[in-house]
């Protein structure tokens, strides 16, 4: 039992989207679609409506129509009762960007907004993001921050050195005793040991974060949320909380791939979507999916409203996916709403939602450069030549769109 | 505030309905064996995830009727938490919305339903708060799409007192349904239930629209003269036709299913599976809505072999599924083989088991090496029942 208002909850969604390009091109990294039939927005927003957190805002500096279609009420999560609920607050900052980077930092945003903080009533305000892929008991957080008497506990996941793939990560110095006692990039870190890696999730008094970015502000900063915290957590009393679950940082394509390559292995997606707290997501009403007579599928994750004639092995289908006989899918994701033609050969490719494959097209990519192709392309028969040519050149930009599929054609 | 007509308008009027919808859920089908012991016809599970009172649910719902009343009786547990406020068909409005309509006792005595007409009898207090001009009833026992406005159309355009909707049967069939027998003008002159000698192959759906005053005034009028007006298809069709009240036969042409025995339970889901089956479920145009409970995409195995089969969200599948529907979680061991069999949710299969010609209920436990085969009839497995000896483990 959690007393009403106890702790309000913010998803900070001004996360840089410019690493996961092009599947972040029109899209916040919290839409990214995840796992079949996820959105990256799920885990948070059910962490923070399983622990009883019934009042969210949602801070971002894009347009928020990916955001809101999915969410809408917040219904699924439980949010559309009479106290409480969803509250989006905007900022597309002065240059009109699409690439969620407003230059002067999300700070003035909040500040904008510090009056949905007053509003909420609440002791405690949470903080999370989407990219730090995790599935987080908050209420054990907040019990850990209660009874440590610490201004800010932030959280942290332990990883040795040689494990940790991305050196721009920022690292928690901590104590034996667990205090926080500095920050650094995880590439500054010696060769051998331990990372304590920050998932930039924090519990603090809800008048202390008011009073931070007021003070971000006074001071005439242009920063972010994320960079008032990092200094706060050095400059105030705070402690670490360590997550032992699964973590992926979602810093790049290869490990959007890689995050949903780990839900094949059923201990990975148990402990991110099955465990204490099944996610929650938009429901959608598909027929369930149908595999012919030519169908052959193995360890793979397929949604509902598929038809399945050709063969599968270890790839992430989404709904609303065709796949037509004498296909290979193999080692890809495949979203919503794509379609492949007969005789059609994808390795190691990630197609974006109601993507067209006509037959027998190629796209081989490789396990640390698949290819992506955006979303509404529709990618044509091109010779086998073209095709490795098309991969290599791929494996450098890390993205097919039409344009370079018509430069092909006129180059045959 | 104009402050005018107070006195007779002290309050606004309800907006009116044109036509609500009555669906009569009360029913036990016994027919169904083990499959009704537990919950109501309308609650028992169809096409790996829905359950058949969805299809009469959503038909409402793309049809544009806001208000549906729904009369359980038999065992009505299940029926109750499927259907819930009626959000997960888009039918929990501010004004109507999805109602559960139970027998309960008051002044004048236990008010128990005696049969179709009587439920709806039972009910004027309801259907007079929505102060309808027609009214829809339903069966919420049969697998179909409907646009119900179209008959409406129809009702209006024949100046109708009553419309049955009927479909064609073969005539050697007929003689299980109610038959009506029309003129040229697709009006009833004559209704025969269930006719050894069948004079035309019309079968009545169930399905009936009432111009609800004159319905209301028979209602009210046998009821207090003690004539016996309890069933539509036995009462209350025939007594209309006897006092010469408009009444019309629509002809409907799309796929519509009784699933009354556990034959035609087994014979419908297996057509389903086919996706050029003719109820085209993946029409997003005329969606079947659901109660979808929240769960992971499906995973197949390494040694997984689905042929010709529906899998739902949240099964974890190693065996072989040949020509089978398998829903919400199931989990089904290695070596396991599923044959033209239906298996209901949050089923539990080990390895190693045969399943052929069956229906298995949700949340029943197969041990390894179990069997259920169904030589000459359907095998039935019963909700949470358990197959195999349990201790019976080899590798």
């Amino acid at each position: 039992m959690m007393r009403r208002n106890k702790m309000c909850g913010i998803l900070n969604l001004t996360e840089s989207r410019l690493a996961t390009y092009p599947l972040t091109l029109y899209r916040p990294i919290a839409s990214l679609p995840f796992c079949s039939r996820y959105r990256l927005i799920d885990l948070p927003l059910t962490n923070l409506t399983t622990a009883g957190v019934e009042t969210i805002g949602v801070f971002t500096h894009d347009n928020l129509r990916s955001i809101y279609d999915h969410v809408r009420s917040g219904k699924e999560w439980g949010l559309d009762s009479i106290h409480g609920g969803l509250f989006f607050f905007s900022d597309p900052g002065t240059d009109g960007n699409r690439n969620g980077v407003n230059h002067e930092g999300d700070i003035y945003n909040y500040f904008n907004n510090i009056a949905f903080f007053d509003k909420s009533e609440s002791e405690y305000t949470v903080i999370m993001g989407t990219r730090m892929l995790c599935n987080i008991d908050v209420k054990a957080v907040l019990r850990h921050h209660i009874e440590q008497g610490a201004e800010i506990t932030v959280v942290y996941k332990s990883t040795s050195v040689q494990d940790n793939e991305d050196k721009n990560a920022s690292c928690l110095t901590i104590d034996e005793d667990g205090h926080v006692r500095g920050l650094k990039s995880c590439g500054m870190s010696e060769s051998k040991g331990q990372l304590f890696i920050n998932m930039d999730i924090y519990i603090l008094k809800t008048e202390l974060v008011t009073k931070l970015i007021r003070n971000a502000v006074a001071e005439n900063e242009h920063c972010n949320l994320n960079d008032v915290l990092h200094q706060a957590i050095v400059n105030l009393p705070s402690n670490g909380f360590e997550y032992t679950g699964y973590l992926r940082n979602i810093n790049s394509v290869e490990a959007y791939y890689q995050a949903n390559m780990d839900m094949l292995e059923e201990r990975n997606m148990t402990a991110l979507l099955k465990g204490s707290q099944s996610i929650h997501t938009k429901v959608k009403n598909e027929a369930p999916t149908f595999y012919s007579r030519s169908s052959d599928v193995e360890d793979s994750l397929v949604a509902n409203g598929c038809i399945i004639h050709g063969e599968v092995a270890h790839s992430v289908i989404f709904r609303n996916v065709t796949i037509e006989k004498n296909t290979v899918v193999n080692s890809s994701i495949i979203m919503q709403g794509s379609s492949i033609g007969s005789g059609a050969e994808l390795h190691y490719v990630i197609l974006d939602k109601q993507v067209r494959i006509e037959p027998n097209t190629k796209l081989i990519g490789t396990k640390n450069k698949p290819i992506v192709i955006e979303k509404n392309s529709v990618i044509s028969r091109i010779s086998e030549g073209v095709t490795s040519e098309m991969a290599q050149m791929k494996s450098q930009e890390n993205r097919v769109n039409k344009q370079d599929v018509d430069t092909l054609f006129t180059h045959k | 505030m104009c402050g005018r007509g107070w006195s007779h308008h002290s309050f606004p009027r309800m907006m009116k309905n044109e036509m609500i919808a009555m669906i009569l859920a009360g029913g036990q089908g016994s027919r169904l064996g083990k499959l009704t012991r537990t919950i109501a016809k309308p609650a028992v599970p169809f096409g790996g995830k829905y359950r058949i009172i969805d299809f009469s649910l959503s038909n409402c719902s793309n049809s544009g009727i806001r208000t549906v009343g729904v009369v359980t009786q038999y065992q009505p547990l299940e029926l109750n938490s499927h259907i819930g406020n009626g959000s997960h068909w888009g039918l929990d409005h501010k004004e109507g919305g999805v109602t559960i309509l139970q027998p309960h006792s008051s002044l004048d005595g236990e008010k128990w339903f005696q049969g179709t007409a009587h439920a709806i009898y039972q009910n004027i207090g309801y259907i007079d708060s929505h102060n309808p001009t027609y009214l829809l009833i339903l069966s919420g026992d049969h697998i179909y799409k409907m646009d119900y406005e179209h008959m409406l159309n129809f009702h209006k355009r024949k100046k109708a007192s009553a419309t049955v909707a009927v479909v064609h049967v073969p005539l050697t069939d007929a003689s299980r349904f109610g038959i009506m027998n029309t003129d040229n003008t697709d009006r009833i002159i004559d209704f025969e239930e269930k006719p050894a000698m069948p004079k035309s192959n019309l079968a009545s759906m169930g399905i009936y629209i009432f111009t609800w005053e004159v319905l209301r005034r028979y209602l009210v009028e046998s009821h207090a003269t003690g004539q016996n007006m309890d069933d539509f298809g036995k009462n209350v069709i025939p007594t209309f036709l006897a006092n010469g009240e408009n009444v019309f036969a629509y002809s409907f042409g799309g796929y519509w299913k009784d699933v009354g025995t556990i034959e035609s339970l087994w014979e419908a889901n297996m057509a389903f599976i086919n996706p050029d089956h003719e109820l085209n479920i993946r029409d997003k145009s005329w969606r079947i809505y659901s109660k979808n409970p929240v769960a992971p995409p499906h995973y197949l195995a390494s040694g997984a072999k689905v042929k010709e089969s529906l899998i739902v969200d949240g099964c974890y599948i190693s065996g072989e599924i040949n020509h089978s529907i398998i829903s919400q979680n199931v989990k089904i061991g290695a070596n396991t083989v599923i044959k033209d069999s239906i298996v209901m949710a949050n089923t539990v299969i080990g390895k190693n088991v045969t399943i052929d010609h069956a229906i298995v209920g949700e949340h029943a436990v197969f041990a390894n090496n179990a069997q259920v085969i169904g030589d000459q009839s359907i095998e039935v497995v019963g909700y949470n029942e358990i197959v195999g000896g349990l201790n019976d483990e080899t590798e």
